[in-house]
């Protein structure tokens, strides 16, 4: 980034003139506007963020996964505090912080999705007073960080920043060892379904041992699965052990009620009740187009995204009760990460059962990935042909990053995010 | 050959497994079933011992913390050391590659003893991690032309003593000084590249196959799995020779949101 002296009468132009870029960059169909924004924004006015954010509260969510979905929930349960501003889903990098903070106007509540290997630069750059942390998980290697180098990123940001108060998911080990010193972390337990990247204890590198209810502990130092303020089990929230309500979302799949838990925590730490936090994160429908239901040229298509081994795993778990066709989706653009090599860490065959169609820059890669797991499915050349291909009334479409936004803009429909927190 | 017995020993999958490396173990017995043979997958975990009956040990790659457990379990372990002298064949990649040579370094440590199976040293890079595609002109002895596969790893290997897996035309491979990439001898085939390396480089496979029962193969390329192997190859070894640097690309990469520098 440009550190230099930037004058007033270029600050002064910068919000106007990244409004402007953004609208002609989004008309033009060169995709989101907001991303060119966001640059010229965070360039021509270096010191927006932390000139804006100043007198706002902001509360930040990362995660490997579901920070997207968390994020929207978390915007609907604190919208019952005051209005909230927050970013488009994908723009979670410094620029679109810059942006969601140029337009916050009167809004005083930010909640902001974050790249995970973004978190430190602007959780210093806001003074973020919360943040949501979920998951960490394999995903994009060649760009982010290893798993546990990015956990120490973390756990030296909210070292460095004891008055930051942090909801942790502590079922993950990379989360609790982030958080371990943090006086101010209110400690959940969601259950943790992903275990292949917290094979070892993140302080000394030993086994970690996991025991009934999700428990961990290092074979040889005193790492472990600490005791947690709250915790859910069959969609109930407890508080102290004590149940408090039972989380319903508007999202398929148990990973949603989870990231639904932690929202509506959220919520009942600044003082709403369980009921109201809850009901708030009930009424999240679809997020950035997934989990949307599109009626197209005579198919009801449902469009989902997974972009990572612990995130198909998770669809794949929500999937196994279905019969439809499956259209996947793959591609290896900068944003989705060059390497492909993740496909053999996905249990697809669990998809046996199934007909499947991929597309996509990378469908042979995808291809060849089922037929060595021996399953039915078809390789074809675009989403429109794929679709051409599906037997029955309806499918099931998933995509990584960019292949779910070129399904989501074949359909003629937008991937960006309600920005008004559907409320 | 269809009484023929073959089992592949996927080594420590929760520690050394990050790039998808449980796909090279897969895709040996899935080659070796569509032949007839009666294969068999053997998953050992870092805690359990490992099994001593394999005709190919899988190593893949791993985050610093767990190669030194690996290493340090399979040095406890024992079985390892055993079979390679006995001639059972080893494919290593990347930090598997890194733990069976003599030494190899951390973030934290420098000389990390190896198991010393092979004569190869891997030290600290001081330049850029090398990360991207990485395309081989392989070990004539193959008779394979190209190797395709990704990289991404900071250690850098230097041969002692002995030949390479093969030559690099695109990408690092073992080190920046030289275009060599992994190591070959009778028993071993290490690699930088995962991709997975099995999944690009079918033929690769293949010969594996051959050692292990000393036959040429039926070619699978009539097969869904063949066409596709192939198709796949084509399109990587074409993205990594051909345009380059198009102007289409660079739009592609200005105007694409997420678009970050590494
Ligand atoms: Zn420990």
């Amino acid at each position: 980034m440009i550190s230099r002296k930037v004058s007033g009468f270029t600050r002064f132009l910068a919000g106007p003139l990244a409004t402007i870029v953004g609208r002609a960059s989004r008309a033009s169909g060169r995709g989101s506007g907001e991303a060119v924004a966001g640059l010229i924004l965070n360039r021509l006015d270096p010191g927006g963020i932390e000139r804006i954010s100043r007198d706002k509260s902001i509360v930040l969510v990362s995660a490997t996964n579901g920070k997207t979905t968390t994020t929207a929930m978390c915007v609907s349960v604190l919208s019952k505090v005051a209005p909230v501003f927050t970013n488009a889903s994908g723009n979670n990098m410094t620029p679109g912080v810059a942006l969601a903070l140029e337009n916050s106007n009167k809004s005083k509540i930010g909640v902001l999705e974050v790249d995970e290997a973004h978190l430190g630069e602007v959780a210093r750059r806001t003074g973020a007073q919360w943040l949501v942390l979920m998951n960490l998980s394999r995903d994009q290697l060649d760009r982010i960080s290893e798993v546990k180098s990015l956990a120490l990123r973390w756990k030296k940001l909210i070292d460095q920043n004891p008055e930051i108060s942090v909801i942790a998911n502590v079922s993950d080990p990379h989360i609790h060892f982030a958080t371990m010193n943090c006086n101010k972390v209110v400690r959940v337990a969601l259950g943790n379904q992903w275990k292949l990247d917290s094979t070892v204890c993140p302080v000394c590198d030993s086994a970690l041992e996991f025991g009934k209810n999700e428990f961990y502990r290092c074979i040889d130092c005193d790492f472990r699965m600490p005791t947690a303020k709250y915790s859910f089990e069959s969609e109930v929230l407890y508080r102290d052990k004590s149940a408090i309500g039972t989380v319903h979302v508007g999202l398929p799949g148990h990973f949603n009620a989870c990231n639904g838990a932690l929202a509506a925590i959220l919520g009942i730490e600044w003082g709403l009740s369980p009921e109201d936090a809850l009901l708030s994160v009930s009424k999240v429908r679809t997020v950035a187009g997934r989990y949307d239901t599109i009626e197209h040229k005579g198919l009801s298509l449902t469009t989902l995204m997974a972009k990572n081994p612990a995130g198909w795993q998770a669809l794949i778990d929500m999937l196994a009760s279905d019969e439809r066709d499956i259209v996947i989706g793959i591609n290896a653009r900068v944003a989705d990460g060059r390497d492909t090599s993740w496909l053999y860490d996905v249990d697809f065959g669990r998809f046996s059962t199934r007909r499947v169609i991929c597309f996509g820059d990378r469908r042979w890669d995808i291809g060849l990935r089922l037929s060595y797991a021996n399953v039915d499915h078809e390789v074809v050349e675009s989403f429109e042909r794929a679709l051409s291909h599906v037997v029955g009334s309806e499918a099931v479409v998933v995509g990584n990053y960019t292949a779910f936004q070129d399904a989501r803009s074949t359909l003629r429909v937008s991937s960006r995010p309600n920005i008004n927190g559907g409320v | 050959m269809a009484t023929s017995k073959f089992k592949v020993v996927l080594v420590y999958p929760d520690l050394l497994g990050t790039y998808g490396d449980s796909g090279n173990a897969e895709i040996l017995v899935r080659r070796a079933t569509l032949r007839g043979v009666d294969a068999e997958l053997r998953v050992v975990h870092s805690q359990e011992r490992l099994d001593d009956s394999g005709d190919v040990y899988v190593l893949g790659g791993g985050e610093d913390g767990p190669q030194q457990a690996a290493v340090d379990a399979l040095r406890r372990d024992g079985v390892l050391k055993e079979v390679h002298q006995q001639g059972r064949q080893i494919l290593a990649i990347c930090a598997g590659f890194q733990i069976i040579g003599e030494s190899f370094a951390t973030s934290d440590v420098d000389n990390v003893p190896g198991l010393g199976l092979i004569p190869v040293v891997t030290r600290r890079g001081r330049q850029r991690r090398c990360v991207g595609e990485l395309l081989c002109e392989a070990s004539s002895e193959l008779g394979i032309a190209l190797l395709s596969g990704y990289e991404n790893h900071g250690g850098q290997t230097e041969i002692l003593d002995g030949n390479p897996l093969g030559r690099v035309i695109r990408g690092v491979g073992n080190r920046y000084e030289d275009t060599q990439d992994g190591y070959l001898s009778d028993n071993v085939i290490a690699s930088y590249a995962h991709g997975p390396l099995l999944a690009r480089n079918p033929a690769l496979a293949d010969r594996l196959l051959e050692r292990v029962h000393g036959l040429e193969l039926e070619s699978l390329r009539r097969r869904d799995i063949g066409i596709e192997a192939e198709n796949l190859r084509r399109e990587r070894i074409k993205e990594v020779q051909g345009n380059k640097g198009s102007v289409r690309t660079l739009m592609r990469r200005l105007t694409q949101p997420n678009s970050r520098t590494v």
